[in-house]
Formats: C-alpha cells, sequence, structure tokens
C-alpha cells in the first residue's frame, strides 16, 4: 500500500496493511539540513527537503506543509519571536483594546509572504509525493486563534462578558480561515488539521463548547473544501467526542491525558484517532517501544487509528534515536491483522 | 444557611455559576461573625484546593478555573483590602514567565493566592538573566516561575542554577503544561516545588510561609 492507501483505508474505519504512522516534525527538518529554526523557514526548498528526507528516514506516512503556529499571527500583522530551540512564538497580542476589533480587517492570504511561502511548500511536496503520500496543511480555528491575538486572559473575558465582539472576532477569524484553508487545499494539501485547542475540555466545558467552538466549527468546517482533521494539542476531548463528530471533521488528535481504549470506544466508526504518545515525556524515551504497544493495542483494531503524538508537534528536543525507536516499534507491532492483540484476548 | 460546609456549599456552586453576586452574597454575610483570614482559610482555600482537584482529573476547565479566581480576586479587592485589611505577612514573592507571552496560568495563581490574602509581585515576561536580575535586586525569597513551552521550561535551569549560586535560601516553585506532562522535569530544572495546578500554589505557599491547612 502507498501511504495515501494506508492512510485513506485507516479513514474508513478498516484495518490497512499496517498502523499509519504520523510524526508530526515541524522543526526536525532544520536539525537534518544543519540550519537554524529561522533559517530553515526562510525558504519553502528547505521545508521540502527536510520533510522528504523525515518520512524517507522514519517510514512516516504523512508530509506537512505546516510551518508554526504563529504564521497566521504574522499575516494579521502580529509579531513572531524566533528562537533556536523551540518553535517560533508569537509576541505580544496585537490588539490592546476589545474596541480594536471593529477595525479589524482579515487579512489576505496572498499578502503575507510567509503564507505564500507555505503554499509554495505544498505545490512543491505535491509535485514530489503526487497522489502517493498525504500532504497535511494546517489552519488554526477562528475560535483558537484570538489567544495569539488578543492572550489568553483577554479572550476568556471576552468570550464570557462582551458577546457582540466576540461574534465580530469570529466572523472576521472564520472568513481568514476559511481562505488560508482552500489556499492550501488547492495548492495541493491532501486534508487541513483544523487546529482548535481551546475547544478542549482542558480549555472551556462541555456546555460552553456546545454554545460558540462547536457552531464555529460546524460552520468553517462546511466551507473548507477538503477533509479534515481536528486536532486539540493535548487537549481533553473525550466528553465531547460525539459533538466533534457532527462538525464534520473526520479525525481527532487526542491526548496522553486521556485512555486510548476510552477514546476508541467513543469514537468507533465516528471519528479517525490521531495519538496519542507524550511528546513531552518523548525526549526522555529510552526505548519506545512499551509505549506505542500500548496504544497500538487500545486504538488499532478495527482501523479508524493512526499513530502519532499527542500535541501535533514533537518537540525539537526529541532525539532521532527515539524518533527511530518508535517508528521501528510501529513498524513491528503495527502490521494489521494485530495478531499480538488477539492472541491476548 | 447553617455550618461552614453549607457555607463552603454555596461559594463553590455560585463560583461555578459565575454568579459574582451570590458568591459575594457569601463573604458578606461571613464577614459579620468571622475574621478575613478565617474566611480565607475555612471557605476560600478549600474551594481553590478542591478546584484545583477537579481540573486535575479533567472535571473543571481551565476557563472555569479562571472565571473562579477572578470572581475572588474581585472579592477580596471589595471586601478585605478597600477596608483596610493588609495582605498576610510572608517573605517576598515574586512570578514571572519565561521567554513567553502565553500569561494566563500566571494571572490565574496570582489571583488566587491574592484571594487568599499573599501579595505576589508580577514581573511578566522574562528571559533567565532579567528574571534573575530581578529577584536579587528585589530580594525576593520565593519565586513562582510558569511556563506553556518546553524549551522555555528547560532554560529555567539556568534561573534556578544562578540564583542559588548567589542565594542558598530562594525557594523556586514551578507549574505549566509541561510540567504536567513530565512529573520528573521540575526535578530536572532544579526547582524546588512543583504545583499541578494553580490551587497547587496556594498549598505551596502556604505551607513555606507556615499557614496550617
Amino acid at each position: 500500500m502507498t501511504s495515501m492507501e494506508r492512510v485513506l483505508t485507516a479513514l474508513s474505519h478498516k484495518e490497512p496493511d499496517r498502523v499509519p504512522l504520523f510524526l508530526l516534525l515541524s522543526l526536525h527538518g532544520a536539525k537534518e539540513l544543519c540550519l537554524s529554526i529561522k533559517d530553515y523557514f526562510s525558504r519553502a526548498e528547505n521545508v521540502v527537503k527536510g520533510q522528504l528526507r523525515l518520512r524517507e528516514k522514519f517510514q512516516n506516512d504523512c508530509l506537512s506543509s505546516f510551518f508554526y503556529a504563529p504564521v497566521e499571527i504574522e499575516a494579521w500583522g502580529g509579531e513572531v519571536v524566533f528562537r533556536d530551540d523551540g518553535p517560533p512564538n508569537s509576541g505580544e497580542p496585537f490588539i490592546k483594546k476589545i474596541d480594536d476589533i471593529e477595525k479589524l480587517t482579515a487579512p489576505s492570504v496572498m499578502d503575507c509572504p510567509t503564507l505564500v511561502r507555505v503554499l509554495e511548500t505544498t505545490r512543491l511536496l505535491k509535485k514530489e509525493v503526487k497522489d502517493e503520500v498525504p500532504i497535511i496543511g494546517v489552519v488554526i480555528s477562528p475560535f483558537s486563534i484570538p489567544v495569539m491575538q488578543l492572550g489568553f486572559e483577554k479572550y476568556l473575558d471576552l468570550m464570557h462578558d462582551n458577546k457582540d465582539m466576540f461574534s465580530l472576532l469570529m466572523q472576521k477569524n472564520e472568513s481568514f480561515a476559511v481562505e488560508w484553508a482552500n489556499a492550501q487545499l488547492h495548492a495541493g494539501a491532501t486534508a487541513i488539521c483544523y487546529f482548535d485547542p481551546v475547544s478542549s475540555t482542558s480549555i472551556i466545558p462541555r456546555e460552553l463548547y456546545l454554545k460558540t467552538g462547536m457552531p464555529i466549527a460546524e460552520k468553517t468546517i462546511s466551507k473548507i473544501k477538503g477533509p479534515t482533521a481536528t486536532h486539540f494539542a493535548s487537549g481533553r476531548c473525550l466528553s465531547i467526542i460525539d459533538d466533534v463528530a457532527l462538525t464534520g471533521t473526520l479525525a481527532i488528535g487526542v491526548s496522553c491525558d486521556e485512555d486510548m481504549a476510552a477514546l476508541k470506544a467513543s469514537a468507533r466508526e465516528k471519528l479517525t484517532l490521531i495519538g496519542n504518545l507524550n511528546g513531552i515525556e518523548m525526549r526522555k524515551w529510552t526505548d519506545a517501544e512499551v509505549f506505542v504497544k500500548e496504544i497500538i493495542e487500545k486504538g488499532g483494531p478495527g482501523g479508524g487509528f493512526i499513530l502519532s503524538d499527542n500535541h501535533g508537534e514533537i518537540p525539537f528536543q526529541v532525539s532521532d534515536d527515539v524518533l527511530f525507536s518508535i517508528s521501528d516499534a510501529a513498524m513491528r507491532w503495527g502490521q494489521y491483522p494485530l495478531s499480538w492483540v488477539n492472541q491476548k484476548i | 444557611m447553617e455550618g461552614l460546609s453549607s457555607y463552603s456549599e454555596a461559594f463553590y456552586k455560585y463560583l461555578m455559576d459565575m454568579n459574582s453576586v451570590a458568591a459575594a452574597s457569601v463573604i458578606k454575610e461571613l464577614k459579620e461573625t468571622m475574621s478575613y483570614l478565617q474566611i480565607v482559610d475555612e471557605i476560600i482555600a478549600p474551594v481553590f484546593e478542591r478546584i484545583g482537584d477537579e481540573w486535575e482529573i479533567g472535571a473543571l476547565s481551565l476557563s472555569q478555573v479562571y472565571m473562579s479566581s477572578r470572581i475572588c480576586e474581585n472579592l477580596f479587592g471589595e471586601y478585605f483590602v478597600d477596608s483596610g485589611i493588609n495582605y498576610r505577612k510572608s517573605p517576598k514573592m515574586g512570578i514571572a514567565v519565561i521567554d513567553d507571552y502565553h500569561l494566563l496560568g500566571k494571572r490565574i495563581v496570582q489571583m488566587i493566592l491574592k484571594s487568599n490574602g499573599y501579595l505576589v509581585s508580577d514581573y511578566g515576561t522574562q528571559n533567565p538573566d532579567s528574571l534573575v536580575e530581578f529577584v536579587i535586586n528585589e530580594n525576593v525569597e520565593i519565586l513562582l516561575i510558569s511556563t506553556l513551552m518546553l524549551p522555555s521550561a528547560l532554560r529555567i535551569k539556568e534561573v534556578t542554577k544562578k540564583l542559588k549560586e548567589k542565594r542558598e535560601d530562594i525557594y523556586i516553585a514551578v507549574g505549566g503544561a509541561p510540567f504536567r506532562f513530565d512529573p520528573d522535569l521540575w526535578i530536572e530544572v532544579g526547582a524546588d516545588a512543583y504545583g499541578n495546578s494553580a490551587s497547587d500554589a496556594l498549598k505551596i505557599v502556604s505551607e513555606k510561609v507556615g499557614v496550617e491547612k
């Protein structure tokens, strides 16, 4: 099977030849090419080279055109702070006063050089792999990006205290998110990761999600002209799995904070699970096999499962040795029909 | 209402309902027969301990912890500070974030500590060198550091090393997402304590200051 066939089979809740492996390595390409993180992202060709090398090295079943989360904040006119040891971060929030929301104009994708570079990365990856490997683009949900636009505290205050301005901000964010997602699909992305950590029950209770994150997701995802996977960036989601399934998304990135067996029982035939290796502890693992086996045992049977980390980005500090260990264990223990699991039962 | 447990239960419920008016009515009623410190120790601190425990197991969300803290901070300001009752006597305390602008965790810790009568100086976002300088210049004795990102958490090691070389008695507590997902990380970075939730910060400070819970 090609990686594409493998992933599509898993997404259809059937068992492919083996458990698909998504090592979401946004930053490791810089190490691979001996570049600083800033220099790595300065050229589309660097990211393409990095992604292709990493896929070959670790038998990854996807490629990612994702650069870093605040790439969208750049488009809005905000600041990006680069560092040598981790993902670029957003600077000080650029919406200083709530009233500024009225004057805010959603940026146009083609006016932002970095977004254009992401599109170029996508095009080049597509040219290389055609339809053999899924290319994952990322968009931050209209509901989650205000954490970087406003700051988390001000955003929670807005959400609770000022419904009109909250709705206005959501409208503006939605129009950008849809344009950005569709631009990536047009450039060759196979699917879009709808990155929505604020919708997680780690951040807001289900009752609030049903009134905010969920309808926003439904509306935004309905306008995205391709398949989506929703990721909660290590946030919990077990109690909202049925709700997330109604947004139109096909898959869900799940946290190591929740048991894969419980997640699988809840999501079976509704959503494909992506996860849930602990990316923070991972850097200290000497042998990933025990962790990979446990997750495959709980999530793998019946398909509808893709092995990955729980945050959507493996930390820069995780060594190649650990990544090889994960990949080797996935190859060894992920061959369907997972006879070793059936034998245990 | 009879008995402190019913006040505590009511106060908790009003915080969860985000009903600041009803929460205030509980405090107002208790103020007639209890001192400020008694209310904090008997009602507010245990309620935050419960909130922290429930957040840790996933029964509550971060926004509920934040809104509860916000209500209590306002109540503290209205009923205690404005009435001239001072903060508790405690060693000089400071709180900071390293290397990023995700400030919510720090803010929640500050609000909870303030609601319980502890004054904490806010040093905002610092890099390791500037934070060390602040702490030395301000004679901080208890330093709380919050981080969201793993690289920032790892840089705390620079802070603890430099500070402990200059001041052996400095007490450093850390918290934030990386510490939740790697329970040994606080030891690795040389901290003296670690809080799994913002409410843990209250326990840590109270124990350090010597207040019985």
